[in-house]
């Protein structure tokens, strides 16, 4: 016997057994850093890549699972034309502090042309484990901070990787940071 | 203002397989104990190795695809292996298919057999709180720090530095087949052909040597192992497909919003 319990949500269609949304192709959209940060939020949807999907909402799932499909509410807004009216103002944004497992993150986005260009996030010094974490793995997590919880991850499943993907890989900088 | 604190346990990375295999015991057991334990731990995964991989032409699965042994004489586990891939062969409508490339590959059930049994093992010891990740392949069991379930992230498949999904608890098998890390792979054992449609598949319950072959299984069928997927019982899934969207069972296991 075989069960269905999967919600249907959205635009998905009827047919569907399964809770779908649109992922997102540009990972820089403020409504994550706004999560992260607190205070850079309230910013709309600026995200310069719509997809014409009916489905996709402003956050890519990459923020949360349940942001990803939580949002059906959004539909439309990426037929919103580039720049210009993205509610966004050129410049640099330093967002509140977070206190996350190990330690406090502060997220900064760069918005430019109406477009987030850049995110970076900084973790303390001070504690032995968060000076590790800024040495290691701060290349690597930065986006993660923007993705609420995941610094606090303990590890990632993906597809097979080979040894030099792992080099790169946010599993790695995991290790690293735990080593 | 952040007061952090070593936890206790044991991290440990070493290559098996041809992979990364990162190994976490997070029971404060003393130095020593954790220390048998992960050698086992990877002793066992390098005795998998030489005894499964197709890659070493003396390994039991070579010898017995040449036909230089029979199945009579293969050991206990190589024949609980060929058994349940058999199963899975069945249960998956044919896309888990160990000879899908032509030559006998048990490989897409063994990784995450070897993984579970080593995980069995572990709690079998009085370790009860580990996470082991074989290249991706996940078993979690009891906490990664006191009063926190392990939080595993679902690589988003585009971007190797993000997760798409986050989850948590303290009893998971969590594999992942997908398109993006080693090209289109994955064949259709029907149609002969490399598949396409889904690109990544994670599939999430309790044994993770099914666990990697419906999500293998779930990649070779397309688009179509959407639905399939969705009907699998006692497993949840999380997909990404090749146009961009992004797919759920409504009870994922996700770690509840920061």
């Amino acid at each position: 016997m075989r069960r269905a319990v999967f919600a249907v949500l959205g635009t998905v269609a009827g047919t569907s057994l399964l809770v779908g949304a649109k992922l997102g192709t540009n990972p820089l959209t403020a409504p994550q850093a706004a999560a992260a940060t607190g205070d850079v939020g309230a910013a709309g949807d600026p995200t310069a890549t719509p997809t014409g999907s009916a489905s996709r909402g402003p956050t890519p799932p990459a923020a949360h699972g349940g942001s990803a499909s939580a949002r059906p509410s959004r539909t439309g807004t990426s037929a919103n034309p580039p720049t210009k009216t993205t509610g966004l103002t050129n410049g640099t944004f330093a967002g509140r502090a977070v206190t996350e497992k190990y330690g406090t993150v502060k997220v900064t986005i760069t918005v430019s042309g109406g477009r987030v260009t850049d995110v970076s996030a900084t973790y303390p010094t001070s504690p032995e484990t968060s000076a590790k974490i800024n040495a290691n793995a701060v290349p690597k997590l930065r986006q993660e901070a923007l993705a609420a919880q995941s610094a606090a991850i303990a590890t990632v499943s993906g597809a097979t990787y080979t040894s030099t993907a792992y080099k790169t890989s946010l599993q790695s900088a995991l290790d690293a940071a735990h080593a | 203002m952040p007061s952090v604190t070593r936890l206790p346990g044991l991290r440990r990375v070493e290559q098996v397989m041809g992979m990364p295999v990162s190994l976490h015991l997070s029971d404060p057991l003393p130095a020593h104990t954790l220390d048998r334990l992960a050698a086992q731990v990877f002793a066992w995964l390098h005795e998998v190795d030489r005894r499964f991989s197709t890659f070493r032409h003396d390994s039991e699965v070579n010898r017995l695809a040449r036909g230089e042994t029979s199945l009579a004489d293969c050991s206990a586990d190589l024949r609980l292996v060929l058994d349940a891939c058999a199963d899975l062969w069945r249960d998956t409508e044919g896309y888990f298919d160990v000879y899908a490339t032509g030559a006998l590959d048990p490989s897409g059930f063994v990784k995450g057999w070897a993984v579970q049994v080593a995980s069995d093992r572990l709690l079998a010891a009085g370790c009860p709180n580990h996470c082991l990740n074989a290249g991706g392949d996940v078993r979690v069991r009891g906490h990664q720090a006191p009063g926190q379930p392990w939080r595993i992230g679902v690589r988003h498949p585009r971007q190797a530095d993000r997760v798409c999904w986050v989850l948590e608890g303290t009893d998971l098998a969590v594999a992942t087949s997908g398109t993006y890390e080693r090209g289109h792979h994955v064949v259709d054992p029907h149609r002969g052909t490399a598949a396409a449609g889904l690109c990544s598949v994670t599939v999430v319950g309790t044994d993770l040597g099914r666990a990697d072959a419906y999500a293998t299984a779930g990649v070779a069928m397309g688009r179509a192992g959407l639905t399939w997927l969705a009907d699998l019982v006692g497993y949840r899934v999380a997909v990404v497909a090749d146009d961009g969207t992004a797919w759920r069972s409504d009870d994922l296991p996700l770690a509840p919003p920061a």
